[in-house]
């Protein structure tokens, strides 16, 4: 915003003479004016203004002109060709016309059709979208990271950042703008880009080690403060209403009772931090979909072969007693080093008698020290299974020992059948961190050391877990919820009387007669008839099944199997795109707060929306346990409603500021009672009427952006003209009467990125993931960033880009007044310092673009030092130099080096400052 | 009043979102119209502000006046992070030893929320000086300027965490993004040598603190009152202060003449432009702080004796780096900067590197101690010796003290304790070997007189000529203060 004094001009006395009266009552009477009641102005209904007569075509100037013409502020010519370019440029896009445009218009000039080409083609460039989302995001105090300790980085904040320039480039109805960015995930028409809107919620700061203590209190205390912040955002952006205030107590100054705060907070009491997908609940659904079906089919093929292999199985002998071929089988009448060790001779799978484990009498032995036995890996891939033992206990007083495991290559994750291990003397389905493992209400085992046991572990498709006893169900069966059960691949391994590779009290003592897996599942009946048959009964083998099946049987399974391969794995896990943005859950009841504090809880209040506007009730018909989603919609709806005049004020008023640089109501944030009074309040609603109209404005920004810039206020030039003090009413600041246009300091962003442009290193890449210009020491718990000039096109592009971390400030953006992430911050303020001559001077940044800004003009226009300079001060300033500016920059140049004039120029006021 | 108005001494100066503008702009009309021009109006304000003199716009961190008359041009805060243990240091507690060992039912609200039994202090505590104040044997440095100091024994602070407490204290909020008290003074008070900034920092070399530079953030105040970070061991203490090595100085002549003239150009074709004459005072102030800052820190010149004093070749790096920084303080001082911050510790991990004695008190406290200790007194006794304690508030603060039970049964550390703690001041205004307030006799709750942060705010506001609830800054409709809106000056402590 500029200062008063900007527009003055120093010679007209009279003209001084007002400026001061002005000033003097402005300083003296401002807070007079200000204690307006309950009845504040902007709290009505948009009033129905009448254009008043003139002679301008745009209605927009009528209303100037009116108050302009009262005063009696006469106006300043129109600006030049170059002059308005540079500034049409500027305030649309953010970045400099080229020195062609500018030679062009200089050459043509502009006239009103083609100014309003040039209007209408920044309108759609990208850059528009680029420039208007840093002014967005200023207000909603768009950070990058969680601020407070650790400040961890936020590496999917910048979808909210991408969100806005795209809403912008696409000038989506200011309404739906609202609507997305409060309940964009909860719409029924939800996009991708509507769930990234929602970041605005949660683009304040969080505090993680608050959050992460054991102390409840402190947890709440942290709590009330990220909502008061939340509460606080939605209230200025789209109300600029300090709603915030009334936390502690009644607004002081506009009518928010306490209790209005709370309700709004009930709003947003489902909301909290944190990344999330944006993928829309219907993609979800698709998704989900097919995971079902291929899950499905898997079970559909499982089934078929396991069906396939009962036919085999049927046609053998020994079929006929209903048993399974099983995958290995040991039934020690050799040696277990030979493989099967077995004396039915079926499935060969080497496995080692390790730790002093004897095969003895058809028996391994096992001392429960070390000893216990070994597969090679399986060779294949085992989902469901059975496994089986005939086994005889040398004690019942032992604990954890394993029958029969199976575990994966490393041992960390395991099936097995123990005894005694979380419960003494008893049976239980053992696994890694007793994920799997629940209490089986079964009796606790009897036997003698000479009896033997027939026991068995069965984990079908679905998880679920059975033990069997002597063929019979050994306690209740169960699917364990909780993380899904491992899946053992072809390394895994089998072991018999050890629990798994790893584990602590291992080893079982005892003997075992026979132990099997099998690659199914075996059902009650078939474990039941494996039992009746003994253990050393004649079994199908896997050999002889093959045997048995038919050409076609043949075929089919082949088919089934490369099927079930091909299905195995699950489609790519395509990585859902995240966002920062609101995540939610069922909200807690909202209490009034005595003083704020969570310790206080008071009266339970519904959400509700602010019930301080005429004409628009704050009630949203919600009881206090609505649900999170209906909450914010409702709200979302009331804040974007046509009829709320406070949203529709504000937004005109902020576009209106960053046109001519200070709003009709110079506080944007705060439209209450402690807010500014409008300089033109008939022209503010109007305006505002004029965009919420379906049939003029019709939300559409673009529209707005157009039906300004094509004013004459905008076209004029930036020098002040004489003002007649007697005329102009007491506290008015004769340059909000736009007789010219009032000059200003440009942002840091835009400074920063004319730089680029002069030296042709600006990279245009749109979106996605910033640049990080800073070094970044230590990760976790304990970050460090530090500012860093970093060389490249990654680091060249757009400032808006910059990924916004809290505690990694940039010493050139901060002392060209980029504001602090966390603060709302609907006006920059506009300092000069030191420390801004010095980074503008000295720092290595600057130097870089001045030195390739001088080799491009030295390639632009060979041969000629004079066309040097001029496109120099064309790409710069917007304009070429004056003759003796040419001269003295010519011996500059000779002197020195044509980057000394570059560098001068980007040092030089004119090129910082918008006029 | 409209956002970014400031209202201070009862009159409501018309700012703008300049911040500073205010008085640029009134100056830049008195030299553009000369004395003939608004005469009543602006002739008193600048009256009031003294400076209707000048022929150039002010630097934005020149002198404004206070509001009442100050008892300190300036103030150094000393920061001990992560929180010093009270009853280890300043709070000296005899029924701890008695009841040492021994479970309690208080509750407590720590961060780990693992209670353990009342623990004594490891450190034996005597009474030192004329004032007979108790200090443990952990300070021994510090323990020789008990009569200097004034303790405040009943702080509390509202959170358990170190990082919103740690806000609390430099800012008076929990939140990020608000102004630190440097910020404030240097807004309202500017400084008195226009060649360097208002509010200097100077980090821990070890590491920056927790939050880094939010911790001080000029918050929604301008820019130009963000404290100003010297960098420790870099060539420059402020970045870009020095043109590329690589520029032959000829060059650098060329460019600024040229620049001159460009600014000099623009200035008759657009009079009106007051930003400029601004910007033409900030580029000369620039060069001149290009001199002054090289100035500052060259320690070369001090005397063997003070560098002796200070620790600046102790054998313990962290120290001797701690005692420039303390050093630098003093010479900031001497120079007329308004608001310095000296940073002692880091944030987190292990080791650690700051107060943060959760697992052992002892070896934690005792190694903190050696970095802080010496130099910190060396401070004290240096700036009274050359009579600038006189004029310079020294207040040392940490975020929050320790829990006198034990963190965990068995343990051998002490976990945070907002509901007391010690703080001290000195210097300025301060009567010497006064206390404020009392903490019960275990250390665990401010028994006697509680006070916050806020009071301490509004304590070093009144020494330095402002007013808390009248220094305001209108931030989106909210008048905001440091003091929130709390806050009373302890005058038990400030010299009758």
């Amino acid at each position: 915003m500029p200062s008063p004094g900007t527009h003055q001009t120093p010679r007209v006395r009279t003209g001084l003479w007002a400026w001061a009266s002005i000033a003097l009552a402005g300083l003296l009477h401002l807070r007079a004016a200000s204690a307006a009641g309950p009845e504040h102005g902007l709290f009505l209904p948009l009033s129905d203004p009448p254009i008043p007569p003139g002679r301008a075509s745009n209605p927009v100037d009528r209303f100037l002109d009116a108050r302009r013409v009262a005063a009696g502020v006469g106006t300043a010519p129109k600006a030049s060709p170059e002059a308005w370019l540079r500034r049409v440029h500027l305030v649309v896009t953010g970045l400099p016309p080229t020195p062609a445009d500018v030679a062009a218009a200089s050459r043509h000039g502009l006239d009103d059709a083609a100014r309003v080409r040039v209007v209408d083609r920044l309108l759609a460039s990208p850059a528009y979208g680029e420039r208007w989302a840093r002014h967005w995001l200023d207000v909603v105090r768009f950070g990058e990271s969680q601020g407070f300790e650790y400040d961890i980085i936020r590496d999917h904040a910048w979808r909210y950042r991408d969100y806005v320039v795209h809403a912008l480039n696409d000038d989506v109805p200011y309404g739906r703008f609202v609507l997305e960015q409060i309940a964009g995930d909860v719409l029924d028409d939800a996009t991708p880009a509507s769930i990234a809107a929602t970041g605005f919620l949660v683009a304040g700061p969080w505090d993680q080690a608050g959050n992460g203590s054991a102390s409840p209190m402190l947890r709440a205390q942290v709590r009330e403060a990220e909502l008061e912040d939340i509460v606080g955002t939605v209230g200025q952006t789209f109300l600029g209403l300090t709603l915030n205030c009334a936390r502690c107590h009644a607004h002081k100054f506009d009518p928010i009772p306490q209790a209005d705060y709370y309700r709004v907070r009930a709003v947003f009491a489902g909301v909290f931090h944190g990344d999330r997908s944006v993928a829309t609940k219907a993609e979800k659904a698709r998704r989900d979909e097919a995971e079902a079906r291929r899950v499905g089919r898997l079970r559909e093929i499982a089934s078929r072969l396991a069906q396939l292999d009962d036919v085999a199985d049927a046609r053998q002998g020994t079929g006929g007693k209903g048993l399974v071929a099983p995958l290995a089988r040991w039934s020690f009448g050799g040696t277990p080093a030979d493989g099967a060790g077995s004396a039915g001779a079926t499935e060969v799978l080497k496995a080692d008698a390790v730790g002093g484990a004897a095969v003895r009498d058809g028996r391994l032995w096992l001392d429960g020290k070390e000893a216990h036995l070994r597969s090679a890996p399986l060779g294949q891939e085992l989902g469901d299974f059975t496994l089986e033992a005939w086994v005889a206990l040398a004690g019942l007083d032992q604990r954890g020992g394993g029958v029969v495991s199976v575990e994966t290559a490393s041992g960390g994750e395991f099936d097995a059948i123990v005894f005694g291990e979380q419960q003494a003397g008893r049976w239980m389905a053992g696994s890694e961190g007793f994920l799997r493992t629940r209490s089986l209400g079964a009796p606790a085992e009897t036997a003698g050391p000479d009896e033997w046991v027939h026991v068995a572990l069965t984990r079908a498709r679905d998880g679920r877990v059975s033990l069997y006893r002597n063929g019979a169900p050994w306690g209740d069966s169960y699917v364990p919820d909780g993380a899904p059960a491992p899946r053992y691949g072809a390394d895994a391994r089998i072991l018999v009387g050890k629990r798994h590779t790893g584990g602590g009290n291992a080893f079982l003592r005892g003997a075992v007669d026979e132990a099997r897996v099998y690659a199914r599942a075996l059902d009650a009946a078939a474990v039941r008839r494996s039992f009746e048959a003994g253990p050393d009964a004649s079994l199908p083998t896997l050999a002889s099944r093959e045997a048995q099946r038919t050409p076609s049987e043949r075929a089919e399974r082949q088919a089934l199997l490369e099927e079930q391969r091909a299905l195995a794995k699950p489609p790519p896990a395509k990585a859902d795109s995240m966002a920062y943005a609101a995540t939610t859950r069922t909200p807690a009841p909202t209490h009034v707060l005595a003083r704020g504090e969570p310790s206080r809880p008071g009266e339970l209040v519904a959400p509700a929306a602010p019930g301080l506007l005429r004409g628009l009730p704050g009630d949203l018909g919600l009881k206090p346990d609505a649900p999170e989603a209906e909450r914010r919609l409702r709200f979302a709806r009331w804040v974007a409603s046509p009829s709320n005049a406070l949203t529709a004020r504000v937004i005109v008023n902020r576009v209106w500021h960053h046109h001519f640089g200070r709003g009709l109501v110079a506080s944007p944030n705060d439209l209450g009672t402690m807010g500014e009074r409008p300089t033109h309040p008939e022209l503010l609603d109007w305006l505002a009427r004029w965009f919420v109209d379906p049939a003029r404005g019709n939300g559409s920004l673009k529209g707005l952006h157009r039906l300004l810039l094509t004013t004459e206020a905008f076209a004029r030039a930036s020098r002040p003209v004489a003002v007649d003090e007697g005329a102009v009413p007491a506290g008015l600041d004769p340059a909000t009467l736009l007789g010219w246009f009032p000059a200003r300091r440009l942002e840091a962003e835009v400074v920063r990125d004319a730089m680029l442009a002069a030296s042709g290193e600006l990279v245009r890449d749109m979106g996605g993931p910033g640049f990080r210009a800073f070094e970044h020491r230590g990760g976790g718990g304990q970050n460090e960033y530090f500012a860093a000039d970093l060389v490249g096109a990654a680091y060249a592009r757009r400032t808006v880009y910059r990924t916004c971390v809290h505690s990694a400030r940039d010493p050139m953006l901060d002392s060209l007044d980029c504001p602090e992430f966390s603060t709302r911050t609907p006006v920059r303020a506009s300092t000069t310092t030191p420390l801004q001559a010095l980074s503008l001077m000295n720092g290595t940044f600057v130097q870089r673009q001045a030195e390739r800004a001088a080799a491009r003009a030295t390639a632009a226009e060979p041969g000629s030092r004079e066309r040097q300079v001029t496109w120099l001060w064309m790409q710069a300033l917007g304009r070429g130099p004056s003759a003796e500016e040419l001269g003295r920059a010519l011996s500059m140049a000779r002197e020195g080096d044509l980057a000394d004039v570059a560098w001068a120029l980007l040092n030089a006021n004119e090129f910082v400052q918008l006029r | 009043m409209k956002d970014g108005a400031t209202q201070r001494g009862g009159a409501i100066l018309r700012a703008d979102a300049t911040g500073h503008g205010a008085l640029l702009d009134r100056r830049h009309f008195l030299r553009a119209t000369g004395s003939g021009f608004g005469a009543l109006a602006l002739g008193w304000l600048l009256a009031r502000d003294g400076r209707a003199t000048g022929a150039s716009p002010a630097s934005p961190y020149a002198a404004r006046p206070p509001m009442h008359l100050p008892r300190a041009k300036r103030v150094i805060h000393v920061c001990a992070l992560g929180g010093v243990s009270h009853v280890d240091t300043f709070d000296h507690k005899p029924e701890l030893v008695r009841r040492h060992g021994q479970s309690t039912d208080l509750k407590f609200d720590t961060f780990f929320a693992q209670p353990g039994r009342l623990m004594k202090s490891p450190f034996a505590f005597r009474q030192r000086g004329r004032t007979g104040r108790w200090v443990s044997d952990l300070l021994p440095h510090l323990a020789q300027c008990v009569d200097d100091l004034a303790f405040v024994h009943s702080m509390k602070s509202r959170s358990a965490n170190h990082t919103p407490a740690t806000f609390l204290m430099n800012s008076g909020f929990t939140f990020n993004g608000f102004p630190a008290a440097g910020s404030w003074v240097s807004h309202a008070l500017g400084s008195e040598n226009e060649d360097l900034p208002a509010f200097v920092v100077l980090p821990d070399p070890r590491q920056m603190p927790a939050g880094g530079s939010i911790n001080w953030t000029s918050g929604f105040l301008p820019g130009t009152h963000q404290g100003v970070a010297l960098r420790a061991g870099a060539q420059d203490l402020i970045p870009d202060l020095q043109p590329d090595a690589s520029l032959p100085p000829g060059r650098v002549g060329l460019r600024r003449s040229f620049l001159e003239g460009l600014n000099a150009s623009d200035a008759a074709l657009h009079p009106e432009d007051a930003a400029l004459a601004t910007r033409i005072r900030a580029y000369e102030l620039a060069g001149r702080m290009q001199l002054a800052v090289p100035e500052l820190g060259d320690l070369g010149r001090e005397d063997a004796r003070t560098r002796a004093r200070y620790g600046l070749d102790h054998p313990h790096g962290a120290t001797a780096a701690f005692a420039r920084n303390c050093l630098l303080a003093r010479r900031l001082c001497e120079r007329g900067v308004r608001f310095v911050q000296v940073l002692n510790g880091g944030q987190f991990g292990q080791p650690r590197v700051n107060w943060d004695g959760h697992e052992d008190i002892v070896a934690n406290h005792r190694a903190q101690a050696l970095v802080m200790d010496q130099p910190l007194a060396a401070l004290i006794s240096d700036l009274r010796e050359r009579g600038l304690l006189d004029e310079t508030l020294v207040v040392w603060t940490t975020e929050f003290g320790r829990t006198p039970i034990t963190q965990g049964n068995d343990g051998k550390g002490r976990d945070h304790h907002p509901l007391a703690f010690t703080i001290f001041l000195a210097g300025a205004g301060i009567q010497p070997g006064a206390t404020h307030g009392a903490s019960d006799e275990i250390g665990y709750a401010a028994a006697v007189d509680p006070v916050e942060f806020y009071d301490v705010h509004a304590t070093v506001l009144h020494l330095l000529g402002l007013d808390h609830k009248r220094l305001t800054f209108r931030h989106n409709g909210i008048d905001r203060r440091l003091t929130d809106v709390h806050g009373e000056v302890m005058t038990r402590i400030l010299k009758g």
